[in-house]
């Protein structure tokens, strides 16, 4: 099967990374110019390359701008990964491409030069440090059931066009909600990527390929996503 | 006959005198040691004197230093104007708050019960007779050692100036203005500079002493002789050599011969490389006392605080965290070994202290063990991380410890070591960057949720018993008119488990997915609730009105 995302950089960060992928089997191929962090990645059992990526070529032959659907920005230099963002940006336009930082100033330059998004791991991991003190029980139960294994997901569901939501207002979408299922919001993508959060008390004015973001058990959401693909609103 | 028999048993009388007396001082010493209350006395006491830490004995400083001030500048007005009665009053209340704070340092120097019970025991140990003599030396000899301490003598010298009769006793004004190095721990600095550089200040005065000797001598063997002369004993000599030395040269005394005049030269160079020489000692003490004397400033403000937490590591985790906390208004310390990184802390306007976070020592000093509630161990290396974890479990068995782990092998460890939360910076990245890839959408609305980014909050809310929650079913409160949202509710294992909803582990707790209207909430669950601040904190407060007072 060919790879579908890449992740640059073969250093301990990328390699919990690829075990993340691996766990959602997702298929990957770990990518890095230095022989010894590409062997190092290989003897964790990772299906690494060396490939030169500052070469248009060398990239283009891994498969971006063909089948790679996703790259992950992650080798050590912030300079490096701006970089390859640019020049993954530049092969392919419609690429997903997601960035680690390691200054904060470097955020800006990596959306600057085509990053969808950027993680800051030190950002992050004091937030939730921060997070832990404050609010144990929240996070706690996060890290158990959504970010955890076990069966409690997020999930987006775009409208489909020729769905019977086209045009209903959020509330009525609320009464016909069978499933246990949370709505969380909806995401209207004409208007820009903000979250309109469902207890915010606007009644949106659902439209096709608007994004709603539910929370529940994957059968769930699974019934929930068929309910909304109906032509016609569910007795 | 009876006469010899009585001086045999007069001797034997006092002897048994003696041993009653022995014996009832050490009744008496085993009381204390087993008394509570003389043990608190003696604790209050400490705090209130010599604690460094205590925010009483600042207190007490404070009014000291007040007290001393005064008392000085009645004695000064004193010498040219005679004051009242009330004025003879003050100096007798003065003099009795010296008096006592002599004794109760005295007291609080050792404690002598526990030096005679120790001789007492061993002398039974070893089935000796009880030498009373050598106890009682025993027990006198530190409290000695402490009245010929510096500091004791001076306490001593301060009480003596308020005795009238004795007018050269108003000298020992002057010790009383030396307490206050007692008070102040800037000017007790300053003492202890000079204690520490003894060796350097010991040779520049033995320096000095010879240049001047050597002028002295010089200039009165060349000028006492000349005409016009104004050096006409060996005390001018000195004087003017002195003068000189300093590069003070008030003028009164010149040289007039040449040979005089080389002399001065001479001794002029040589005073500007003693003050030189004097200046770097001094400055290059403080310097190195300065540090300190930060630190010193740091535990104090450490001690006032309830609820601290130890940041160690100011890398970019400890700044994200350290403005967070900042920003919630929660106390907090910093250490960290990098001198930068503490500067930048200190910038910034945050407590720092520069120094190993491995070392109990200075974890102690920051209230690890006391008031310090959590530790939170961020520093580059999983060792330290490892060892302060485990440094910190042993000194207060309850404080939250979260740690950083770089490896995931160490994220066991410190679990060995009795971590509370560990948090991988790369696990954290690699779950966002993959469930990214997946569900950009969702994953970034989530993510708003948990950090709060979007105003909109996942928050804990409590039923406690006599809530206005508790008994109530989720349909009667009406989330939706309040615009929350539930997320679901967690409940105890103790709790009676209820089946009809989705429910998820956690460790020794029962999380119920989006439960049903039917679910009866009870003390001891805990609502997570997603809405706005305002939202959030008006149902939060309602809920924790008492039942009756709410109208159904």
């Amino acid at each position: 099967m060919a790879p579908k995302f890449a992740l640059f950089g073969c250093n301990p960060l990328a390699i919990e990374v690829a075990w993340r992928l691996s766990m959602t089997r997702l298929p990957f191929i770990m990518l890095d110019r230095d022989t010894a962090k590409v062997e190092a990645a290989r003897q964790e059992g990772l299906e690494a390359e060396r490939i030169d990526y500052t070469d248009d070529d060398a990239l283009r032959s891994v498969g971006i701008g063909s089948h790679i659907e996703g790259v992950f920005c992650l080798l050590g230099e912030d300079s490096e990964n701006v970089f390859l963002a640019i020049s993954a940006r530049a092969l392919a336009p419609a690429l997903r491409i997601v960035a680690a930082c390691r200054a904060p100033e470097a955020a800006a330059k990596l959306l600057a030069a085509g990053a969808d998004k950027v993680v800051d791991p030190y950002e992050i991991s004091g937030a939730r440090v921060h997070e832990l003190i404050e609010r144990p029980e929240v996070v706690e139960l996060m890290e158990h059931t959504v970010f955890g294994m076990q069966d409690l997901n997020i999930a987006e569901v775009t409208i489909p066009g020729g769905s019977w939501l086209h045009g209903v207002h959020l509330s009525e979408l609320r009464r016909h909600m069978k499933q246990n299922v949370i709505l969380l919001g909806v995401v209207d993508m004409e208007r820009g990527k903000d979250l309109i959060f469902s207890t915010r008390g606007i009644d949106h004015n659902l439209d096709y390929d608007d994004v709603l973001v539910v929370i529940g058990p994957s059968r769930e959401v699974e019934a929930f996503h068929a309910m909304i693909a109906g032509s016609t609103p569910p007795a | 006959m009876r006469s010899a028999a009585v001086s045999r048993i007069i001797p034997t009388r006092l002897a048994d005198f003696a041993m009653s007396i022995a014996q009832l001082s050490v009744r008496l010493a085993y009381r204390l040691q087993a008394s509570e209350r003389h043990h608190r006395v003696k604790e209050f006491s400490r705090k209130l004197l010599t604690d460094p830490r205590s925010h009483r004995r600042s207190l007490f400083d404070g009014f000291m230093i007040v007290l001393v001030l005064v008392s000085v500048m009645f004695l000064i007005y004193e010498v040219r104007h005679p004051l009242g009665y009330w004025a003879d009053l003050f100096e007798a209340c003065v003099v009795g708050v010296f008096i006592s704070e002599y004794l109760l340092r005295m007291w609080l120097y050792n404690d002598s019960h526990k030096i005679l019970i120790e001789h007492w025991e061993r002398a039974e140990l070893m089935g000796l007779p009880f030498r009373a003599g050598a106890a009682l030396w025993a027990v006198l000899r530190p409290k000695l050692a402490y009245m010929s301490s510096p500091m004791a003598i001076i306490d001593l010298l301060a009480i003596l100036p308020s005795y009238r009769p004795l007018r050269f006793l108003r000298l020992f004004l002057l010790f009383r203005l030396l307490k206050l190095f007692r008070y102040t721990r800037s000017l007790g600095a300053f003492g202890q500079v000079m204690v520490e550089k003894r060796f350097e200040l010991y040779t520049l005065s033995l320096f000095v002493g010879s240049v001047v000797l050597i002028a002295t001598v010089a200039i009165y063997l060349f000028e006492s002789e000349a005409p016009h002369t104004r050096v006409l004993t060996l005390m001018d000599a000195l004087y003017w050599a002195v003068i000189t030395v300093t590069t003070v040269g008030y003028g009164d005394i010149v040289p007039t011969t040449p040979e005089g005049r080389v002399v001065a030269m001479v001794l002029v160079f040589a005073g500007i490389g003693v003050i030189s020489f004097a200046t770097s000692i001094i400055v290059m003490a403080f310097h190195e006392k300065m540090r300190e004397l930060h630190d010193n400033r740091v535990y104090a403000a450490v001690e006032r605080e309830s609820d601290l937490t130890i940041v160690c590591g100011f890398g970019r985790i400890g700044q994200v965290v350290a403005e967070r906390l900042a920003a919630s208004k929660q106390a907090f310390v910093i250490v960290d070994k990098n001198v930068e990184s503490v500067e930048l802390a200190r910038r910034l306007g945050f407590l720092a202290v520069a120094g190993e976070a491995t070392d109990g020592t200075l974890l102690a000093n920051l209230g690890l063990g006391r008031q310090a509630s959590s530790i939170l161990c961020l520093t580059h290396d999983d060792v330290s991380n490892v060892y302060i974890t485990l440094t910190a479990r042993q000194m207060s068995p309850d404080i939250l410890i979260v740690s950083r782990a770089n490896k995931a092998e160490t994220a066991k460890k410190l679990t060995q070591a009795g971590v509370s939360h560990v948090v991988r910076p790369y696990e954290v990245v690699a779950r966002m960057a993959a469930e990214f890839i997946g569900q950009p959408v969702a994953f970034d609305a989530l993510y708003d949720v948990v950090t709060r980014a979007a105003g909109v909050h996942l928050e804990p809310v409590a039923v406690r018993v006599g809530d206005w929650l508790e008994k109530q079913r989720i349909g009667e409160i009406d989330l939706a008119s309040r615009r929350l949202l539930l997320f679901g509710v967690i409940r105890p294992n103790a709790s009676p488990a209820e089946d009809c909803h989705s429910r998820y582990d956690l460790e020794g707790r029962h999380f119920y997915f989006n439960p049903g209207p039917r679910l009866l909430l009870l003390a001891g669950d805990i609502l997570i609730l997603i809405g706005y601040q305002a939202n959030l904190s008006q149902f939060r407060e309602q809920a924790s009105r008492h039942r009756r007072k709410v109208k159904a």
